[in-house]
């Protein structure tokens, strides 16, 4: 019988070599009891590449490997409903990862190269995306470089083309034309001659998100075909309406007649003053969005910035709503919010109330906010560089609990990734 | 003349048959039978059939041409890891016949990897079988599949090929060729696209040298490079190699990074076949050369 300060040694000693050994292992628990079967998944197989060897993270990439599957399944259509081929292209990807011979992810990939061969091109690079980062879509997918030699505008028919970039490019050129046009061509309708304003406006892109305003113009020049069914489950549920266009046919229709993909005469002759054939040539030109690239950061370095909301704010606003408390124990102390961001409320005051909250990004605390008051908005960067609001919609001072509200901010888009769950305590 | 065994008299064969005999003391004992149920049309039908069929065996005529057809061939020594290769191959609707080609020597795995080389017997006999699979076949799929130091042998194989004969994709597990080996011939008689394995797990190619010892790295663990100054025509030539990393997800399917593991049938059938079956390429592949030649 060994004495009790033996056992104590002994325990301490198991523990620490647990502790060491096996966190990675807990963090898949963790997420797996929450049913983030993905995360589980990316969690492992970062462990395997690091250390081929480790069983534990070997059993558990087996163990989740249908969950995550599942999962991006239904986000790769949840994108695609809501027009985002990025996204769209990165979840099939992830599919393809999990389960490389997935006929859908493959043809829908080439597809979604052929339509929208400006954002995405193929091959993507499998290491590009990291599932941590694809809480929300990677700021640029398309990591394969442009094709650097474009063919001349006296092949006018062959611009909008994906070009070669290999061997096996010429197959994907060779692949049937987009059944669907991704983008409303209505320049082969109506003469070239004719001054057509309309005709401007559905040239514009239309995979950017635009305003529900100019909605009406764009339906009244494109065909109304039938929108593509949205995923069921909480991805769907949690993006906001956009606005309604043609249904990839990147994901569904197989059997959708086949129309070719856009043709101009315009850059066939360059000096034609046609309105259209000019709306057509500057396309490529046209001064968009700026994308994410350049509101990217380093997210762990980053400031969050605190202002006041003078109105109300609701909780339809919300993308998510968590309670987080110190001493109430129905609540978490600290909990994930999405991308990355926990957070943990440290105090309250009772008198002016006010509460004290802590930011963390991971395990990396980046801010101290105090005496935040209700209706206090933090603008904060998750691990993925987007930007997240998060707004102070209620303060109990007794148990020092705090009601906390996400959404995105108003010029992002409204697509929060559904992770939310407190940490048990 | 001495008869010293069975003779038969074809022309008198439906009467009887002669047999002479000599026994020890060294008399000749003559005896004859009738055949019983043997007619004259029978015979002069079935006999000189079986002549032409045995002959025809005898001389090759018979042999398959059809496609389309995957050719394997095993890696050194006395290991045949073909039958998973099968079994993934016919799983994932590969229905034309997959065909081992052998070539190991039958003295073990070391000599055999240590001397396959340009100068192998096999490898003109695999330039050989392929021209005649193209003649036959001039639009059918031919697809060369090789394993560790059988790479070499299709390698050089297909360097022997005459110009106008080409076979559609090539892939190569876990490849023990050196990864210098300049595949510019090769590649030239390659269709599609030249698929290889690699894995830094790969026990048995980290510890041994290149095939034939030619020094570099085995390309089932360092993989391939272009050759020094490469040419325009060598970069477009190597934009069809495509190089399969070893990824954690393809645990499930059987192959853990090793050596032999990469003939795993299930590997087969998710990895492998869609890509020889499919000629479009698969959309996670990214050729060892990009688009705008710029090395990876």
């Amino acid at each position: 019988m060994l004495p009790k300060r033996t056992h104590n040694w002994l325990f301490a000693t198991g523990f620490a070599l647990l502790s060491w050994s096996g966190c990675s292992t807990d963090y898949v628990r963790m997420y797996e009891q929450r049913g983030e079967h993905y995360k589980a998944h990316q969690l492992c197989r970062e462990a395997l590449t690091a250390d081929p060897q480790n069983q534990a993270a070997a059993a558990g990439l087996l163990r989740n490997a249908p969950g995550a599957l599942k999962y991006w399944r239904e986000e790769a259509l949840a994108a695609a409903t809501t027009n985002n081929w990025r996204r769209a292209a990165v979840c099939h990807q992830q599919v393809l990862m999990i389960k490389p011979d997935e006929k859908t992810s493959i043809v829908a990939l080439r597809r979604l190269a052929n339509q929208h061969s400006d954002q995405i091109a193929l091959p993507i690079r499998p290491d590009a995306v990291a599932t941590t980062a694809l809480v929300k879509p990677p700021t640029k997918v398309a990591l394969a470089a442009p094709p650097s030699i474009k063919p001349p505008a006296s092949e006018s028919s062959e611009v909008r083309l994906p070009q070669p970039q290999s061997p096996a490019s010429p197959a994907i050129a060779a692949a049937p034309a987009p059944q669907v046009p991704s983008k409303p061509t209505v320049a082969a309708t109506p003469p070239p001659t004719a001054p057509a304003p309309a005709v401007k406006t559905a040239a514009k892109p239309v995979d950017q998100p635009r305003p529900v305003a100019k909605q009406p113009t764009k339906v009244a020049s494109t065909p109304k075909s039938a929108p593509a069914k949205p995923a069921e489950g909480k991805a769907s549920k949690v993006r906001s309406p956009q606005p309604q266009r043609p249904a990839s046919s990147a994901i569904a229709s197989v059997a959708t007649p086949q129309a070719p993909r856009k043709q101009t005469v315009a850059t066939r002759r360059p000096t034609t003053p046609a309105p259209q054939a000019k709306t057509l040539a500057k396309r490529p030109d046209k001064p968009r969005r700026p994308t994410r690239v350049a509101r990217r950061v380093n997210p762990y370095r980053q400031k969050p910035t605190v202002r006041r909301e003078g109105k109300g704010v609701s909780e339809t606003d919300m993308a998510l709503v968590v309670y987080v408390s110190r001493d109430d124990p129905r609540y978490a102390e600290k909990a994930l919010l999405t991308d990355g961001i926990f957070v943990r409320v440290k105090d309250t005051g009772l008198f002016s109330l006010n509460a004290d909250m802590e930011l963390y990004l991971g395990n990396r605390r980046v801010a101290k906010l105090s005496n935040l008051r209700t209706g206090s908005v933090v603008t904060v960067l998750g691990r993925s560089g987007e930007a997240y609001e998060l707004v102070l919609m209620y303060i109990d001072g007794g148990p020092d609990t705090v009601k906390i509200g996400l959404r995105r901010p108003r010029h992002a888009d409204s697509n929060i990734g559904p992770l939310a769950a407190g940490l048990p305590r | 003349m001495r008869r010293s065994h069975h003779q038969i008299a074809f022309s008198r064969l439906h009467r009887r048959v002669q047999i002479d005999q000599q026994p020890s003391n060294g008399k000749t004992i003559r005896t004859a039978r009738r055949l019983p149920g043997i007619t004259s049309a029978t015979t002069t039908l079935c006999f000189p059939l079986l002549g032409v069929v045995l002959t025809a065996l005898l001389a090759g005529c018979a042999s398959d041409l059809s496609t389309p057809r995957v050719i394997f061939l095993d890696g050194a020594g006395w290991y045949t890891g073909d039958g998973p290769v099968r079994a993934g191959l016919h799983k994932a609707g590969f229905n034309g016949p997959i065909e081992r080609f052998g070539w190991a020597s039958g003295l073990g795995p070391l000599h055999d990897h240590l001397v396959v080389g340009p100068s192998h017997p096999r490898t003109g006999a695999l330039a050989e079988r392929i021209t005649r699979l193209r003649q036959a076949n001039p639009n059918g799929k031919i697809v060369l599949m090789g394993l560790s130091a059988g790479s070499r042998v299709v390698v050089c194989g297909l360097e022997k090929l005459p110009p106008t004969v080409a076979v559609d994709h090539v892939v190569l597990l876990s490849p023990s060729i050196s990864s210098r080996h300049d595949l510019g011939k090769a590649l030239s008689h390659v269709k599609g696209r030249l698929y290889f394995t690699k894995s830094k797990q790969d026990g048995i190619l980290s510890t041994a040298c290149s095939a034939g010892m030619e020094g570099g790295r085995p390309a089932g663990q360092a993989g391939f490079v272009l050759p020094d100054r490469p040419s325009r025509q060598t970069k477009s030539l190597y934009r069809k190699v495509v190089p399969l990393p070893w990824r954690p997800g393809y645990l499930a399917y059987g192959w853990d990074g090793g050596h032999v593991s990469a003939t795993s049938s299930e590997f087969i059938r998710v990895v492998i076949a869609p890509r020889i079956i499919d000629d479009s390429p698969h959309p996670l592949d990214q050729a060892l050369v990009s688009a705008d030649a710029g090395v990876r």
